[in-house]
């Protein structure tokens, strides 16, 4: 395993012949949300993730972070990887990330993987939520958005388990407020992906927790809807797991790789019979 | 005159008249005002600033939202001790005024809006400024600069000589941060169009007629929600209709204010 910076973002890459799999976290976390996905795949697959420009140790240096900005940024950790084709796994903002990079060049994926994220941009009243909470932040209100946030990013059992509450508490303590409020602008700068349309040629897992609160099951319906309609091999896989929230991975982490790794084998098997 | 009103830059010439204050555009600062703050300087007592990050105002960490910048209007406000003013916003100075008006109706005697709209910024507008971020960040100023500015006025106005020059001085005050950190804020800025209805405070619309940034149809928009509101097209004019015809602007303005004051 290396680490390596690319255009001061801080990549993990555990280097290797085998397939390529990235993880990309989401809001307001770091990559290591994913360590226990890192650990189940690292001796099948090349696997690689990164903090997102503003959190752990990626640097913005000015603070101006666009969604397009992190669509960009992954363009470029791949090339500067010589990655011709991945497969990409990104919950929640990190899923907003793969959909627009799909959008713009779907022909570096080998499969796409989406956790409790959504097609739609925010609407005035997130906006509006969003632009107080970095007020809030700002006048030293950090530990009052995160106690309010946190227990929305989990299921009600989850809430009870101190272990994960601490795994949560430690990696969003990697973050700086800068960060945190320079994230909360690039997820108010997401454009719309269900009016503008993607086409997607590669097989395509969405997972979500089924006692996700910030995204509804309504968001899930619309995007697996939203993918049957635009995919042009049909393959696409949904599932929810039961018992947990958004941070699914990290609540139901063995029956997250179970689904991962089920539907990469079907890929597998499939191109072995072609 | 100058006083800085934590960490924004604001004019303030003081004298006890009704309060006539001015919010600038993008990505100008507080120096596009000075056709009319000459104008109006003897019978109100003008005030005009420089938004968080651009000009002579300050941004420590550039993470802000449009509720910032609506938040420093309203902070000026009360810091000046003043119990109501007539905003002017052109353009982004107009979203500003926007939001603010719609948080705290109270302190606005009335309200003047040039050269903007009420709808937030859709998925190509938004994708074109993350653009421009990305070029300035790379060197390309200049080219942003010199593309925007033919943009702002008319065909006409930028044949003649002057105004381009004057613009060009203005927009250098301004940091390239301050510059990308705006760029952000009008882009995650919110419709306020429907929450425009529930005013009834005088409004007044300008628009340039040769606009094409926020063309007259999007003042028509803001007329019709806005229950009582007068709006004026002006002649020869682009979007920077307070510098273009600067005479028209300014008699416009001043009927309407004298009406209201």
């Amino acid at each position: 395993m290396k680490e390596v910076r690319i255009l001061d973002v801080n990549v993990t890459d555990f280097e290797g012949d085998k397939e390529p799999i990235l993880f990309l976290h989401s809001f307001p976390m770091t990559a290591e949300m994913w360590n226990r996905q890192i650990e189940f795949f690292k001796d099948k697959f090349r696997v690689i993730s990164y903090d997102l420009r503003g959190f752990g140790r990626s640097i913005s240096r000015d603070n101006i972070v666009t969604m397009e900005k992190l669509v960009n940024d992954f363009f470029h950790i791949i090339n500067a990887l010589k990655i011709s084709t991945v497969h990409a796994c990104g919950l929640s903002m990190g899923g907003y990330i793969l959909m627009r990079a799909l959008q713009k060049d779907s022909q570096r994926f080998s499969s796409v993987t989406l956790v409790n994220t959504k097609l739609t941009k925010d609407d005035n009243e997130v906006l509006l939520k969003r632009s107080s909470s970095v007020i809030k932040i700002q006048s030293g209100g950090r530990q009052a958005f995160l106690g309010k946030l946190i227990p929305v990013l989990i299921s009600p059992e989850s809430r009870n388990n101190p272990k994960i509450l601490k795994e949560i508490n430690d990696i969003i303590s990697l973050n700086s407020d800068t960060g945190i409020c320079s994230g909360l602008i690039a997820l108010s700068t997401r454009t719309d992906l269900s009016e503008t349309g993607i086409e997607i040629p590669v097989p395509v897992l969405i997972l979500s927790g089924m006692d996700d609160e910030i995204n509804k099951k309504q968001d899930i319906d619309e995007l697996l809807k939203f993918v049957r309609n635009n995919s042009k091999n049909k393959f696409v896989l949904n599932y929810a797991i039961r018992g947990c929230g958004h941070l699914c991975n990290m609540e139901k982490p063995d029956e997250f790789n179970l689904i991962l790794q089920y539907f990469l084998n079907c890929i597998e098997n499939e191109r072995h019979i072609r | 005159m100058l006083k800085t009103i934590n960490g924004i830059s604001v004019y303030d010439n003081g004298i006890g008249k009704p309060p006539l204050l001015f919010v600038h555009a993008f990505p100008l600062n507080s120096g596009m005002w000075e056709p009319q703050i000459k104008y109006f300087g003897n019978d109100y007592r003008v005030i005009a600033y420089d938004v968080r990050g651009l000009g002579k105002s300050s941004s420590e960490d550039n993470l802000f939202f449009m509720e910032n910048y609506a938040d420093d209007l309203v902070y000026i406000i009360t810091a000046l001790n003043l119990e109501y003013v007539n905003a002017v916003g052109l353009s982004m100075g107009g979203y500003i005024i926007q939001r603010a008006v719609v948080k705290n109706p109270s302190l606005f005697r009335t309200l003047v809006l040039a050269d903007t709209k009420g709808e937030k910024d859709t998925d190509e507008a938004l994708l074109a400024r993350s653009e421009i971020v990305k070029s300035i960040r790379n060197g390309g100023r200049n080219n942003f600069v010199s593309g925007f500015i033919k943009k702002l006025i008319s065909g006409d106005n930028y044949k003649k000589s002057g105004l381009v020059d004057t613009l060009e001085k203005i927009i250098s005050e301004n940091s390239d941060k301050g510059i990308c950190g705006a760029l952000n804020v009008l882009a995650t800025r919110t419709t306020t169009l429907n929450q425009l209805e529930s005013l009834d405070l005088p409004a007044l619309i300008l628009v340039g007629e040769e606009d094409i940034l926020t063309p007259p149809d999007c003042s028509k928009d803001l007329a019709k929600n806005l229950k009582n509101s007068e709006m004026h097209i002006i002649k020869n004019s682009g979007h920077l209709s307070n510098m273009e015809n600067p005479d028209e602007f300014n008699s416009l303005l001043e009927k309407f204010l004298n009406k209201h004051n």
